[in-house]
């Protein structure tokens, strides 16, 4: 199927957005039901076009048709089926649009889901959700068109083109380039930055025998899914701002938003803490530097809507309970979704790097303006409806659950403001330095990162330990110092063993006795809450425990969240505080000591692998305490585009630490002799570990709860009345 | 449980504890937000590390020396060392500004000039117990954060690396090439 029909796609789901968004906006002016449902359908209409769009394009990457521009940027021949397919968002265009897929499909879900529960909301959801998603189809269709292919010009030029020639549009394509390179600075960049339509007549197709190819780096399960779970959550987090502007323009303002998102918010959360999670292992996997977060632009552009959408989860219990930080909690989804915006763009338009790059693409200042667009939309909305959302309650008590949580917000948020302020460092800095000569360009390095969030994290914890002990209201002191007697001696005395093994740095100390309390009270509350069962009901503990998690799963989700987020840091101190790293070039049969273990390096092999590859890989052997237990090897592999890329051999211990070891040899050494980088990385497994149960626990907590839908039906319905046929 | 632990509202202690109470969440709220502050503020003081070209690196030395710094520049693909231990490599002077590079045709090509210019400065960057960097070759943009030591040789304790026009080209070369 021709490349011409995806760009016909494309266009489709784009007027259908436009027409979604436009009828839904009518529709809130003077209350017409057809309106609605019109805008309705369109909504869905979106999801088969984008499903068929994405579909073609996979298509075309498993053919290989070379001729299509991105097709052949991102794969060749010699790329195995599964890399092809995933190779959809291997690249900027073909992202976008997996982005636009994914957020139709949550749009369409979201809406059916909450279709007649919240009908009074759905055409401002409409207009919030399509005006997103619409934004991003233009990208797609216009500036990364997927679809665009080949052509040569009689004068044998080649370039892309979304279609062929074509007549009379080939002319006005022409005049378009033309028109397009007489406009000055960015105007000029944007409106250049157009994919030209139709080829000049007499233009032939081209079609190259080969492709680019995938980086190597990306080709790595751990890269092959975490894009795809960052999208997801990112897309996800549109759901619930949506719902939130809808109910600001409706001045619907009761917590009911909140309770129809909450699973959504719950999942997209989840896809954004597993993204994560997974760019973690793929950088510990793939870059080859021992680590795997180096607090990079892009990572922390992932990170930052994370920390307002784990405030926003967090914050909403209280609206809920208590009817407060109602403004808070708005401000707070619109922060996220205005850094999923950021964060999808900024990554990508090299904005961080420098203003000046940014400038040289049209993606770039098209995303500022959609930014600040949707910051004047979201703020004069909440500053119109800013005495409605008063709270309901005052705080009663410094010592209580909502304190505790405001806190805990505020933590997030100092977090992030942190984070912001270093990621875009250099670009204040630029910007400033143009003028005001004195100042000059800088950046900050990890060391800034490091220092500004542990203290922060280390508070974050103290308060994960001590809120499920806080009652809310008001709670005293004596109670809780009764609560917390036990989990801190117990504390005192494993550090007093972690002391004695020679964790001598306070900080350090700080850090794992505070993770050990949290996991002490928080195993203690799911004991505490058993026995009450045991005692009340009679059961025995292991069905109580099971109890306990069916009558509240988010309470009880959310302990074990807790207790993953724990494990893992105790897995990124030991990580970080006792790491151990050594180089050094030995000649076969020599061995290499690193803490209580030996590297002995056997020899060399070089092969070529079936796909092209020329592999050059190490045989060694790792003792610990004089014992073989496991042989590496380590290997570097040479892609015949030219770029090399280090894979590491890893040995697991059973307390999860890694033995990491890295071929890094260089011609001259010779094959007789090889140098390798040794990591000791103790805990560093727990990270996954943790990681595995944190998410175990966010699905406990979002599991559907029928019992839970039923109940609450009939509170958040009442205005409208249901239509006899539905049921 | 702790649920259930908390006293009925409406006792006299909490109505008339509450004028106080708003008083202390406001001087405990701002005591947070300037310790915060601080914190961002004296490490951001504390880490920032200076851009600075190779040329600027040359003729301000004296008073750059020990500072944090981070240069750009063109890696000269005869000067790389390596023995296993030390790395080490000389860059030479490419302009910081996109408009600059843009002007002289390119980050290809102003690599290119740079490494094939004489009389462009020159600076030699030293790198410790790192692995051989995969992409670290002629006309490679090598960004490296250090300082800069009494000797006028760089000692980077970061490198990053950026090989332009490998992936995402605009136009297949086989083909320019058959036109």
């Amino acid at each position: 199927m021709s490349p011409q029909l995806g760009v016909i796609l494309l266009l489709l789901a784009f007027l259908s957005a436009i027409y979604a968004l436009i009828a839904s906006l009518i529709s809130t002016r003077k209350d017409n039901p057809a309106l609605v449902e019109s805008a309705r359908n369109a909504t869905l209409a979106i999801w088969p076009l984008l499903t068929f769009a994405s579909l073609l394009l996979i298509g075309l990457l498993i053919r290989g048709v070379f001729g299509v521009e991105y097709v052949w940027n991102v794969t060749d021949l010699a790329m195995p089926t599964y890399l092809k397919i995933t190779a959809l968002w291997g690249g900027q265009a073909g992202s976008l649009l997996f982005w636009s897929w994914l957020m139709s499909t949550f749009a369409a879900g979201a809406m059916l889901r909450n279709w007649r529960r919240e009908r009074n909301l759905m055409p401002h959801f409409i207009a919030a959700s399509m005006g997103t998603l619409a934004f991003f189809i233009l990208l797609v269709l216009f500036w990364e068109n997927p679809f665009a292919s080949f052509y040569q010009s009689p004068s044998g030029e080649v370039q892309a083109y979304l279609f062929g020639p074509l007549g009379a549009l080939s002319d006005l394509t022409a005049s378009y380039i033309r028109f397009a390179e007489r406009l000055p600075g960015l105007l000029g960049v944007i409106v250049g930055g157009v994919k030209p339509l139709a080829a000049p007549r007499g233009a032939f197709p081209v079609n190259p025998p080969n492709g680019n190819g995938l980086n190597p780096l990306l080709r790595h399960p751990g890269m092959i899914i975490h894009p795809p779970l960052l999208y997801l959550g990112f897309v996800g987090f549109v759901i619930p701002y949506s719902f939130g502007m809808a109910a600001l323009a409706t001045g619907q303002l009761s917590d009911s938003w909140i309770r129809s998102t909450r699973r959504w918010t719950l999942v997209a959360w989840l896809f954004l803490s597993l993204g994560l999670i997974m760019g973690g292992w793929w950088a510990y996997d793939v870059l080859g530097w021992g680590g795997y977060w180096g607090w990079d632009p892009v990572e922390n552009a992932a990170f930052m809507p994370w920390l307002t959408g784990t405030a926003f989860l967090h914050s909403v219990m209280i609206q809920e309970k208590r009817g407060m930080l109602k403004r808070w909690n708005m401000v707070l989804i619109i922060l996220t979704y205005l850094q999923v915006v950021l964060g999808t763009f900024a990554t990508r338009s090299g904005f961080v790097s420098s203003v000046h790059s940014f400038a040289q693409s049209a993606i770039g200042p098209l995303f500022f303006l959609f930014l600040v667009g949707a910051i004047v939309i979201s703020v004069s909305l909440l500053v119109r409806r800013w005495e409605d959302l008063a709270a309901e309650h005052q705080l009663d008590s410094l010592l209580s659950r909502e304190t505790i949580f405001l806190l805990q917000n505020l933590v997030f948020v100092s977090l992030n403001v942190a984070i912001f302020i270093g990621t875009y460092w250099p670009v204040f800095t630029e910007l400033l330095a143009e003028f005001t000569p004195s100042v000059e360009r800088s950046s900050v390095g990890p060391g800034y990162y490091e220092r500004v969030t542990a203290p922060l994290f280390a508070l974050m914890l103290l308060l994960m330990g001590v809120a499920p002990l806080i009652a809310w209201k008001r709670a005293s002191l004596r109670r809780l110092g009764r609560a917390l007697l036990w989990p801190t001696v117990l504390t005192l005395v494993l550090l007093g063993g972690l002391f004695g093994l020679g964790v001598h740095r306070p900080g350090v100390l700080v850090g794992y006795g505070l993770a050990i309390l949290v996991a002490l009270v928080t195993l203690l509350e799911y004991h505490r809450g058993a026995m009450a069962r045991v005692r009340s009901h009679g059961e025995n503990y292991l069905a109580a425990l099971r109890t306990l998690f069916g009558r509240n799963r988010r309470r009880y989700g959310g302990y074990m969240i807790h207790l993953g987020v724990v494990i893992m840091a105790i897995g990124v101190i030991a990580s970080n505080v006792s790491q151990l790293e050594t180089q050094q070039a030995v000649a076969a049969g020599q061995t290499i000591t690193l803490g209580k273990y030996v590297l002995e390096y056997e020899g060399l092999e070089r092969f070529v692998a079936t796909d092209g590859r020329s592999v050059m890989r190490a045989q060694t052997v790792v003792y610990h305490n004089g014992r073989e237990v496991a042989r590496l090897r380590p290997r570097i592999d040479n892609y015949p585009s030219g770029q090399p890329m280090s894979i590491p051999g890893t040995y697991t211990n059973l307390l999860g630490d890694d033995f990491y070891v890295l071929l890094v040899s260089w011609e001259p050494v010779g094959l007789s002799s090889a140098t390798f980088k040794v990591y000791y990385n103790p805990l560093v497994n727990w990270i996954w570990g943790g990681g595995f149960i944190f998410m175990l626990g966010t699905l406990v907590a979002a599991w559907p709860d029928f019992g839970e839908e039923r109940s609450a039906a009939p509170y958040p319905g009442r205005s409208r009345p249901v239509p006899a046929a539905g049921r | 449980m702790a649920e259930t632990s908390y006293q009925g509202a409406g006792q006299p202690v909490v109505a008339s504890a509450r004028p106080a109470g708003r008083a202390k969440f406001i001087i405990g709220g701002l005591i947070l937000l300037a310790a915060v502050a601080y914190l961002i503020v004296s490490n951001l003081l504390s880490s920032q590390q200076y851009f600075i070209t190779v040329d600027e690196l040359v003729s301000r030395k004296d008073e750059l020396v020990g500072r944090n710094i981070r240069i750009s520049g063109a890696v000269i693909g005869d000067t790389i060392e390596y023995d296993g231990q030390t790395l080490s490599f000389t860059i030479a002077h490419v302009p910081v500004s996109a408009a600059d590079i843009e002007d002289e045709g390119g980050l290809a090509e102003v690599l290119h000039q740079a490494v094939s210019d004489p009389n462009a400065s020159r600076v030699t960057v030293v790198l410790y117990n790192e692995p051989m960097p995969d992409l670290l070759q002629n006309e490679a943009q090598a960004i490296v954060t250090g300082t800069l030591g009494e000797d006028g040789v760089f000692y980077a304790d970061e490198l990053l690396l950026k090989c332009p026009t490998r992936y995402e080209e605009a136009v297949p070369e086989q083909v320019e090439a058959g036109s």
